[in-house]
């Protein structure tokens, strides 16, 4: 995982819990490193510990926090570094959606090491798509709930999400049902 | 250019396909026309039409030149920098020909660097070309400026993570440098330190341990301290308290005896601290030692001889101290009993011993009791024969045939003793025991016998105080003796000396010749004389016995004091051809406070020997103010005489005792010599002082000076004039006599009937009591000393019957005391008894005349106080409240009279503190609102008093109001027993 997720999980623990409850998460995940550098790799593990430390410290179930954690991640993350890029990738949220693929495709060219989920929306409707998460990392639906509630913030657009099919026997990947109300946008 | 040749044509590809491949594409034709624009740059650069110039909308940047047909061929295959001049928007791309030859294509995308571009020109990645890496370029620096964020930020951290380990490194520096001269500091000092674990066993000890104790590092390693350092004599309780400070973790100092390697006790300070690694778990724990042997021996003595000082200071006697030094001594040196004997004879006995309660020394305490030592025997006796101190570290070995047994019993293996000396002489020897009792050293010695020494003066000053004491009760004793034979001689003689000078009084009153005459007035004079004698001795026994003799301070006017004894002496004088003058200065007050008869008895004293000393010229009395303030003077009393002179040797003897300077003058002139001196003791009583100045032949002055107060008179005047004997005689007083000597009998008999009065007369007590019972008299007259029963105890009969009967049933009974005892003392058995007043004997008709009418101040009469009499007035009239009654009615007369009679003793201090406070105004209304009251509810005995007394206020002459006040007092008494008898007969029956 890059630098820059890992950092989105320290913003997000700072801002709300303080400097020191983010010292306390890092010694109890066993992460000794100051300063994340954005696009730099660091092993996936390091994302796991920090989130199942927040997860005890914070007394709150890993998938609130990760849900909190993608909502952040769009907000304030992605919104801070990207912002400029965020905005002409879609001037809606459906537009947005549409060129996600496009952009992790993009994206991995850019971060080789990067090895970023696959997107691929489906089933397009004027208010509803159908969502294929394709991932080699485990456990992050949750994250990409949140993501997807961010993106509904970003573009002021009431949506929901869904878990229709989950990675397992019936699929090979995480398939989610997103709804928004068409009528948000001019 | 024929739609073939349009761009994408000869690819077959469709022109949307085109365009949305290439949505910045522009083709031109050989004028540079514009003949066909890619979709997104026609919406960005809106002048860009089919058909305009290109080269005035566009501008080549690299390479620079003017656009031209020419310059196009000339340029193709190069990289083209366009820039579109109204919006400044940057195109990168290439020229190359269409395959017509006549028209060209520049294919490229808008040159942006920051993303913000993309909104400023309303650009989304959909306006691009799938192909096209202008987007990827974008995301590439966005995440390199971001990355470069990052780095700043580790860069900031790291810079003062840095910092911060400076000066961590620098301050562990320090902490190294002084942990390692702390160490060495550790190693070298004198002082031992001990490092044990959190176990208390050791880790490591300094050189200086081993120097003190003679354990090395390898003997302690391993083991606890106190193993090997505590002994016999270490306190167990400081040592248990230590185990329980270690395991707490708690740190301590304290002081403590220890032993080293080879068993020499030395003294400890102690000081233990815990030691705590960074997470606070104990570690170690430091002890450092300090050895205070000789300090604690130098303190231990000190607070000794303080401690010891200090009982011989505050104790009373040698039973309170001997146990306290005893204490002190074990208490102090650690010791287990101290004991004391003293020489009795030729043996040594017992006396007194002190040991700790908690110590069980039974058997050797009963050993001692029961032993007597001889001279050279035991340790006591040995020190007793050699007067030198002895230490003994073995007793059972030492004393085998004496307490060995007992102190082996009792665990006592060493002693010390040491002699007691007063006056140079073994008084006894003081003996201490102990478990441990190391031979004192030359400092120890030193101290205790300094303490013997003390003990030895205390002993020989309280022996001197004892002797000095018991000197002091036989002198007082014997004062006492002289005191009471002085007391009764003055009865025996003034009984006898009464009869005479009475006697010879009548006699002289009577029709005598002229010689019988003559007789008659040797007899009164030398009875006089007698008399003043006895006085004299009298008062100088009072004196001297101190606490009976009381100053009087009263208001008096001095003038009249100082004109009252020359008047009185003048005489005198004249008889012998003398001068009598007085100089009275003008400043002197006439009126002061103080003691009017003693002032008057040394004025009399000094002149009278003036007279006495003095054959020709004259005597001058000189009254001089010295000082003056607010409150009080300072005057001098001057005697001049033109007589003898004294020598001045003799002046010191003057004032003494039964001293005259000239034996044949004292017999020839007669006195007792003791005038002088009772004169001194009296002006020194009055705290003045009394002197003189004489040349032999030229004559003497003596002079006394006295401090008084100034007496604040307001209207004071001149006091009433005594009662006539002939008012007396009117009163028609029944009066009687009770005295068991015929002589006073006929005296009392014969000086009432002088008075125009008659007596009854009986000769005791018992008789007394009976006639009073029978006839009710007026007043008696009572000696104290009779037969059958006493005055005082006839006294208190009447007394109680008086108030067993109620006070309507008899009216009370005045009692006179005559005694013949004048000194202090009687009065006080007069008034306990119930008596009015005293007489003493010999009396005069007036002190008889003053005594026989109730007193204004007291209970008991001074004989100078003349009252006007109260008997003859009718107290009570019952025709008043009869008067009131019937016009209010009972039931609302009585409650007015209760009020009233409720308020009287209020009212009556009123009026007492407004005469004394000269209030006339206030005094009149309140005596003539009280008259008035008071006639309407019958007190007529009151009212009239009352009346005088508003007269008085009126004529402002108030000074004298408090004596009439007095007699209101006693009026009010006998008016109100007459009303309530009336009240409790006419009170309403529903009541």
């Amino acid at each position: 995982m890059y630098g820059m997720v890992n950092k989105a999980v320290e913003e997000l623990v700072c801002l709300h819990h303080g400097d020191a409850i983010w010292q306390q998460i890092k010694e109890r995940a066993g992460v000794d490193i100051d300063v994340f550098i954005s696009n730099e790799a660091y092993p996936d593990d390091i994302t796991y510990r920090l989130v199942e430390a927040a997860s005890e410290i914070l007394g709150q179930p890993a998938d609130e926090v990760l849900i909190a954690f993608g909502e952040h991640w769009v907000l304030h993350t992605a919104r801070k570094g990207y912002g400029q890029m965020m905005q002409a990738a879609g001037r809606t949220l459906p537009e947005f959606l549409s060129n996600l693929p496009n952009f992790h495709g993009r994206v991995a060219m850019i971060f080789p090491k990067l090895q970023p989920p696959r997107f691929d929306c489906q089933d397009i409707t004027p208010n509803s798509l159908r969502l294929h998460y394709y991932s080699h990392r485990p456990g992050l639906a949750s994250f990409v709930v949140g993501l997807m509630q961010g993106l509904g913030k970003m573009f002021d657009t009431p949506v929901n999400v869904r878990l229709a099919i989950p990675k397992g026997d019936a699929s090979d990947h995480d398939i989610f049902d997103v709804t928004w109300q068409t009528t948000a946008t001019t | 250019m024929s739609p073939d040749d349009r761009p994408g044509q000869p690819l077959g590809l469709p022109p949307e396909q085109f365009a949305a491949a290439f949505p910045f594409h522009v083709a031109i034709g050989p004028n540079l026309e514009v003949l066909q624009v890619g979709s997104t740059l026609a919406r960005l650069c809106v002048d860009v039409r089919v058909g305009t110039d290109f080269a005035a909308v566009f501008d080549s940047l690299r390479p620079y030149g003017h656009l031209s047909w020419k310059w196009l061929t000339e340029n193709r295959r190069s990289f083209i920098l366009l820039e579109h001049r109204a919006t400044r928007l940057q195109l990168r791309g290439e020229f190359m020909p269409l395959p017509d030859g006549e028209s060209a294509l520049f294919l490229g995308s808008p040159w942006i660097t920051d993303p913000q571009e993309l909104a400023a020109r309303g650009l989304s990645f959909d306006d691009f070309a799938v192909h096209d890496p202008v987007v990827d370029l974008l995301q590439v620096l966005q995440s390199s400026q971001i990355a470069l964020d990052d780095a700043r930020r580790l860069n900031v951290r790291l810079t003062g993570q840095r910092a911060e380990l400076r000066l961590t490194n620098d301050r562990l520096r320090a902490q190294e440098a002084e942990a390692r001269m702390l160490a060495l500091v550790a190693a070298r000092t004198d002082n031992s330190v001990v490092l044990t674990d959190a176990c208390g066993l050791t880790v490591w000890v300094n050189d200086g341990f081993t120097r003190m104790t003679g354990f090395t590092l390898q003997d302690v390693v391993g083991r606890k301290p106190g193993e090997l350092l505590q002994g016999p004599a270490t306190d167990p309780t400081t040592v248990r308290w230590m185990h329980q400070c270690v395991s707490q973790g708690q740190g301590f100092s304290t002081r403590l005896l220890n032993y080293s390697k080879t068993r020499r006790a030395y003294w400890i300070s102690l000081e233990v601290q815990p030691i705590h690694d960074s997470l606070g778990q104990l570690t170690h724990f430091m002890a450092l030692q300090r050895d205070i042997t000789t300090e604690r021996a130098s303190q231990q003595r000190l607070t000794l001889q303080l401690e010891v000082s200090n009982i011989l200071a505050h104790a009373a006697n040698l039973a309170v101290v001997v146990p306290a030094v005893l204490k002190a001594v074990v208490g102090e040196m650690g010791w287990q009993l101290g004991q004391i004997w003293r020489v009795r004879g030729d043996r040594l006995q017992f006396v007194e011993v002190w040991h700790p309660p908690e110590v069980q020394l039974a058997s050797f305490v009963g050993a001692s009791r029961r032993r007597l030592f001889a001279h050279g025997e035991g340790l006591p006796g040995r020190v007793w024969a050699t007067a030198r101190p002895e230490w003994i570290a073995n007793v059972a070995g030492a004393e085998p045939h004496t307490r060995a047994g007992a102190a082996n019993q009792n665990g006592l293996n060493a002693a010390y003793a040491f002699p007691v000396f007063v006056r140079e002489n073994i008084w006894g020897v003081l003996e201490f025991f102990g478990a441990y009792l190391d031979k004192p050293d030359a400092a120890l010695s030193q101290t205790l016998a300094s303490l013997a020494d003390q003990l030895g003066q205390f002993i020989a000053r309280r022996e001197a105080e004892e002797g000095l004491r018991l000197a002091k009760v036989a002198a007082e004793a014997a004062n006492q003796a002289k005191s009471d034979f002085l007391a009764m001689m003055s009865h025996e003689i003034r009984t006898p000396l009464n009869a005479v000078i009475g006697m010879t009084q009548l006699l002289l009153q009577s029709r005598l010749d002229s010689r019988q005459a003559e007789c008659a007035r040797i007899a009164a004079d030398g009875g006089a004389a007698l008399l003043d004698l006895i006085n004299d001795i009298l008062d100088f026994s009072k004196i001297e016995a101190g606490e009976q003799f009381k100053l009087e301070s009263d208001q008096f006017d001095l003038q009249r004091v100082v004109c009252g004894v020359v008047d009185l002496l003048r005489p005198r004088a004249a008889d012998k051809g003398l001068q009598l003058d007085v100089h009275y200065q003008p400043e002197v007050p006439s009126w002061a406070m103080g003691d009017a008869g003693r002032i008057r008895q040394v004025l009399m004293n000094l002149v009278a020997n003036a007279i006495k000393f003095t054959e020709q010229g004259g005597i001058s009395l000189r009254i001089l103010l010295q000082e003056r303030d607010s409150q009080a003077v300072r005057l001098r009393f001057e005697v001049e005489d033109s007589g003898v002179g004294i020598d001045v040797e003799d002046l010191p003897r003057l004032f003494q005792v039964f001293s005259q300077v000239d034996r044949d003058a004292l017999r020839r002139r007669g006195g007792t010599g003791l005038g002088l001196a009772i004169s001194k003791r009296l002006v020194e009583l009055m705290g003045g002082k009394i002197g003189v100045t004489s040349l032999v032949g030229e004559g003497s002055v003596f002079w006394f000076e006295l401090r008084l107060a100034v007496a604040d008179l307001g209207d004071y005047s001149t006091p009433l004039d005594g009662m006539s004997t002939q008012d007396l005689s009117r009163l028609g007083l029944r009066i009687l006599a009770a005295d068991d000597n015929e002589a006073n009998r006929r005296l009392i008999e014969f000086t009432l009937e002088e008075m125009g009065l008659r007596a009854d007369l009986v000769r005791n007590g018992m008789d007394a009591v009976e006639f009073w019972q029978q006839h009710n008299p007026d007043v008696i007259l009572m000696d104290c000393q009779m037969p059958l029963l006493n005055g005082f105890e006839a006294t208190r009969l009447i007394r109680r019957q008086e108030a067993e009967h109620g006070p309507s049933a008899k009216r009370r009974v005045r009692i006179i005391a005559l005694t013949a005892n004048a000194l202090k003392g009687v009065e006080e058995r007069c008034i306990e008894a119930g008596m009015d007043a005293y007489l003493t004997k010999p009396f005069t008709v007036q002190q008889l005349s003053a005594a026989l009418v109730p007193s204004s101040e007291s209970a008991v009469t001074p004989v100078e106080a003349s009252n006007p009499p109260v008997l003859a007035i009718p107290a009570f009239d019952p025709t008043l409240p009869d008067q009131l009654s019937a016009d209010l009615g009972a039931d609302s007369a009585i409650p007015l009279m209760e009020d009233f009679l409720s308020d009287l003793p209020g009212q009556l201090l009123e009026l007492e503190r407004f005469a004394t406070e000269n209030r006339r105004e206030e005094l009149f209304r309140l005596a003539h609102s009280l008259q008035g009251i008071g006639l309407s509810f019958g007190l007529v005995g009151m009212a009239s008093k009352l009346r005088e007394l508003e007269a008085m206020a009126k004529a402002c002459t108030v000074g004298e109001a408090t004596t009439l006040i007095s007699l209101i007092s006693s009026e009010a008494t006998r008016s109100v027993t007459g009303l309530r008898s009336w009240m409790a007969a006419h009170m309403p029956a529903s009541n």
